[in-house]
């Protein structure tokens, strides 16, 4: 049953050499690493807006200091850009945060670097998906679902993890589609918009005060600490930058030289389209809401509600989608690698049988699915969550950088070292900003969960070395001799038990005894008679059960058999019924399962069940 | 005190009470606690029959048999025997007879016994 459905919905197992490797040009490659970094832009605008809007009277205040603010989240963006190609040169197999901390920075960063880089990937696939769920209840025609964000998120986590555990390329050419029309769509309503606004023949956003979901602090200033809790809003389009590095091995040759290529071109695209949304925005003044997205109000007053909004607005949901997946890609690779270091359980490292990471694509669906049903499916709700995780591996990874570059002393390593040093300072100062400014609203969580996680990933090191320790074989290693007692448990004599005997018999051990659990003179009459008549060649040990128990009496008796020998290894072999169907297992062995159960964590003790089919 | 009995019997898993019992009895009828007994000298103990071993046909006949005291076990070996009727589980029983140590046993061979009729000992 489970099988066939699994057969349905995932597919038929892959075998290992079935994996293949597929290069992929740079056209596409921008669309597949960058479809997370771009599509940030659907809500980071949004997110500037929710913070430094004060109320519907001085919303003209807020638009003002949006272009600010996204000149510096440009300017941040180049910054890390620059440094972020160093990597790439650096690093052709694949420099992920997490790798190139360990190499240089040593084992506590690369933690650091683990533990914000899962946490991020889960708020990817969080508010990429609520932002996207935002986009597409944002059309007048789907408001009725205003109210079913979360299910609708759900629903999308399921679609996108049955995908993944089906296993996709990645590299696939279907992915490039919805990147370049989100490209286009938006490049076209930031034109088009602009034109129509400076010629006069579009206004501005009509204002719905009972829509506005901004700081609602009617007239208050704007300070300084808004506005820099604005730039962290900001900042968020920052997330998903380092796909590129992490993903060279992708690339057509020559691999480096394409990544850095695609990364700068991707940086351009980003910025470009962030500010001209900031640009857009400021002239048609649209408001934060969370029952309608910024995008939404400019692509209607842009475009009319006609066929351009609507392939915009699923144009956005389609990237957010997609940038979710990559998440989907990105989380269980590096939660393998970090697993395969002896950080997180081993099953993470392991492929199903589609070849993918299963394990990790459903902890990443688990645990994004929760933060939904938890934060109502609000991307502005965990906003402030995000970007903490991207800072820090931003930091770690520019730092390492640094340390690799001093180390190698490549050509030019002087002026590799600065530019690193100046990307990893800028981080550093974000991460900082966005800790202080955001700490009250939500970023105090990653600030406790990272150090939690980093905690588990030292605990479960210690016990895989531990484990390895106990179990190295030293070449003067020797086993003990066994002596070896073998005990059959024994109801009513039946096939089974004589067969459950026979083949205890077979194990030749040291010692052979049968035990059976009496509670009554009759009872015992009985076992006995039975012994007589089969005539069984083997001592009988009746043991007395004063509370008609199996287990209790049974790891009495054997304890005292262990005690009469050293070195003693005891075999309980306990005559076991097959049935064939689920529910006749009911009927049966249910006092033997429970003895089992128990037997399992006694030293030096093996537990054997004999089968006994039924016709 | 009777307030702790009562406590004690709320709280004390029943195989600890009966092992309390048991000493009780054995204590009462004067036997030396088993944990007490000298090797290779005559000892009286009294205890209940915790398990019996039978030994197959093939084998010289003995019947195993041991005695709990609550404090410790005595395992009385009866040579030429295979049953011995009365000598069951859950009995109680008396014994006299000169113990042994093998391996980590005690053994009497052969001891004077007398079964304590159920009912009629506590």
């Amino acid at each position: 049953m489970f099988s066939a459905l699994k057969r349905i919905f995932v597919g038929r197992p892959l075998a290992t050499t079935e994996q293949e490797h597929q290069r992929i040009s740079k056209r596409i490659a921008l669309a597949v690493f960058s479809s997370d970094a771009i599509s940030s832009t659907a809500y980071a605008t949004e997110e500037i807006l929710f913070v430094v809007a004060l109320g519907a009277s001085s919303l003209a205040l807020g638009l003002n200091v949006l272009m600010p603010i996204a000149i510096a989240v440009a300017l941040l963006l180049a910054i890390v850009v620059t440094s972020y190609r160093q990597t790439i040169f650096a690093y052709p197999s694949g420099g992920g945060s997490y790798v190139v901390s360990r190499e240089n920075l040593g084992e506590t960063p690369s933690l650091v670097a683990g533990a914000s880089l899962l946490v991020d990937y889960i708020l990817t696939v969080a508010v990429s998906i609520s932002a996207g769920v935002a986009a597409i209840i944002s059309i007048p025609q789907f408001r009725s679902f205003v109210d079913q964000r979360v299910v609708i998120g759900l629903g999308l986590i399921l679609l996108i993890s049955l995908a993944n555990l089906r296993g996709i390329k990645e590299s696939g050419r279907i992915f490039a589609a919805p990147t370049y029309i989100y490209i286009l769509m938006l490049t076209a309503l930031i034109a088009y918009g602009l034109f129509q606004s400076y010629t006069g023949n579009i206004g501005q956003v009509p204002f719905d005060k009972e829509a506005f979901d901004g700081t609602l602090e009617t007239g208050g200033t704007l300070g300084l600490f808004l506005i820099l809790k604005g730039f962290s809003s900001g900042a968020v389009a920052l997330t998903g930058v380092e796909a590129i590095s992490n993903g060279v091995p992708a690339f057509k040759r020559p691999e480096s030289k394409n990544a850095a290529a695609t990364l700068t071109w991707m940086a351009v695209i980003l910025g470009g389209l962030f500010f001209g949304v900031s640009v857009l925005a400021n002239r048609i003044q649209p408001y934060p809401s969370h029952d309608q997205t910024v995008f939404s109000q400019m692509g209607l007053l842009v475009f009319g509600s006609g066929p351009l909004y609507l392939i915009l607005q699923f144009a956005t949901a389609a990237i957010l989608i997609l940038a979710a997946n990559t998440a989907y890609a990105d989380f269980p690779r590096i939660s393998s690698i970090i697993a395969s270091d002896g950080y997180l359980p081993k099953q993470l490292a392991n492929r199903g049988d589609r070849l993918v990471f299963s394990n990790g694509v459903l902890v990443l669906a688990v645990a994004a699915g929760a933060l939904i049903i938890g934060f109502g499916g609000k991307t502005n709700a965990l906003i402030p969550l995000y970007a903490v995780g991207v800072f820090t591996s931003f930091t770690l990874s520019q730092a390492g950088m640094v340390v690799h570059h001093r180390k190698e002393k490549e050509p030019g390593w002087k002026r590799n070292m600065v530019l690193n040093g100046v990307g990893s300072f800028a981080t550093f100062l974000v991460l900082l900003i966005v800790a202080v400014t955001k700490f009250s609203s939500g970023a105090w969580v990653p600030i406790i969960v990272i150090p939690a996680i980093i905690m588990i990933f030292r605990v479960i090191h210690k016990h895989y070395e531990n484990v390895a320790v106990n179990l190295i074989v030293t070449t003067d290693y020797k086993t003990r001799p066994v002596n070896h007692t073998v005990v059959v448990l024994v109801g009513k004599v039946h096939r089974g038990v004589l067969e459950a005997l026979a083949y205890a018999r077979s194990l030749n051990p040291n010692r052979l005894i049968a035990v059976c659990v009496v509670s009554d003179d009759a009872e015992e009459a009985a076992v006995v008679e039975s012994w007589r008549v089969f005539d069984i060649e083997i001592p009988l040990e009746l043991v007395y059960s004063p509370y008609r128990e199996l287990a209790g009496p049974v790891i009495a008796f054997i304890d005292e058999l262990d005690a009469q020998r050293d070195n003693d290894t005891i075999t309980v072999v306990i005559p076991e019924f097959v049935v064939d169907s689920w529910w006749a297992h009911l009927l049966h062995n249910q006092s033997a399962l429970v003895l089992k159960a128990r037997l399992l964590f006694r030293k030096g003790t093996v537990v054997t069940s004999v089968p006994y089919h039924m016709e | 005190m009777a307030l702790k009995k009562f406590l004690d019997k709320l709280t004390k898993p029943v195989h600890e009470l009966d092992r309390a019992a048991l000493v009780e009895w054995s204590e009462e009828s004067r036997a030396v606690p088993i944990d007490q007994i000298k090797m290779r000298e005559p000892v009286f103990i009294a205890g209940e029959i915790s398990s019996v071993r039978l030994v197959p046909r093939a084998h010289s006949a003995a019947l195993e048999v041991t005695v709990k005291d609550g404090r410790g076990s005595v395992t009385a070996v009866f040579l030429g025997r295979r049953t011995i009727p009365g000598l069951n589980t859950g009995r109680r029983l008396m014994l006299e007879g000169v113990p042994f140590r093998q391996n980590a046993r005690v053994i009497i061979m052969n001891p004077l016994y007398r079964i304590i009729a159920r009912g009629s000992a506590t």
